[in-house]
């Protein structure tokens, strides 16, 4: 699993209304369909590539698959949201400077 | 919207507005003369060196970051593909957007935006795609 992976993952609009459903809560495949135009081998394909990037797991109970969010998946996009967060106004700060600094 | 564990959604771009005091032809120009980007980035554009800023120490300084120009409007917004020259991050893109605010300053908005279709493609993404967008 890397960062690559997992924006190349949630690049995808069907894939990331998909991850956010589960967000919500665990859900197994037919749930996670309801009210998505998508065919069930679509969704399997697309949680597939969800869980290969590592943000969504799969647990099976009897006939039922049950999927959930994969918290190290989440993990890794809040590290890239916390640096770049402090990141901006870090630089921004230097912008200020440099504007005071440049001639009109 | 926020990100927390018990309704963690799908964060695709941060977003970030600043007032700044200089009027936007000046900001403009930050923004887009390489000399200038280095300065308060640390960040080079399509290859062009970036000179070091001796104000700043070493333990503060972010790590090296090489900018393409994807698209510009002059005088309105610009976007570069963002990339890290050290680490593993991918590649990101980074939006500046500038409107004149009341007092003869600057509005300026950041997007940066985590979008994996930038690894395969040489457009940026389709602006119509519905995405989320956090605020910072």
């Amino acid at each position: 699993m890397s960062e690559a992976d997992i924006f190349k993952a949630l690049a995808d609009p069907t894939r990331r209304a998909v991850f956010e459903r589960l967000a919500d809560g665990e859900k197994n495949a037919s749930e996670l369909r309801d009210g998505l135009a998508i065919s069930q081998p679509a969704m399997s394909q697309h949680l597939a590539v969800l869980r290969s990037a590592g943000l969504v797991a799969e647990q099976r109970s009897g006939r039922h698959v049950n999927y959930r969010v994969e918290p190290s998946g989440l993990a890794a996009l809040d590290r890239w949201l916390d640096r770049y967060r402090s990141f901006w106004p870090e630089r921004v700060e230097a912008l200020r400077r440099l504007l005071k600094e440049m001639d009109q | 919207m926020t990100i927390g564990t018990k309704a963690p959604a799908a964060p695709v771009a941060l977003s970030f507005d600043f007032e700044l005091d200089a009027p936007p032809a000046k900001v403009w120009r930050a923004l887009t003369v390489p000399e200038f980007v280095a300065k308060w980035l640390t960040a080079r554009i399509d290859g062009e060196p970036a000179p070091s800023d001796p104000r700043e120490g070493p333990s503060s300084r972010p790590a090296p970051v090489s900018l393409r120009l994807l698209t510009a409007e002059p005088g309105r917004s610009v976007r570069y593909l963002w990339r890290e020259e050290e680490g593993s991050l991918p590649p990101s893109i980074v939006t500046f957007r500038i409107t004149p605010s009341g007092s003869g300053g600057t509005r300026f908005r950041v997007v940066h935006e985590t979008s994996g279709r930038v690894l395969t493609q040489r457009r940026p993404a389709n602006h119509n795609a519905p995405r989320l967008l956090l605020a910072a």
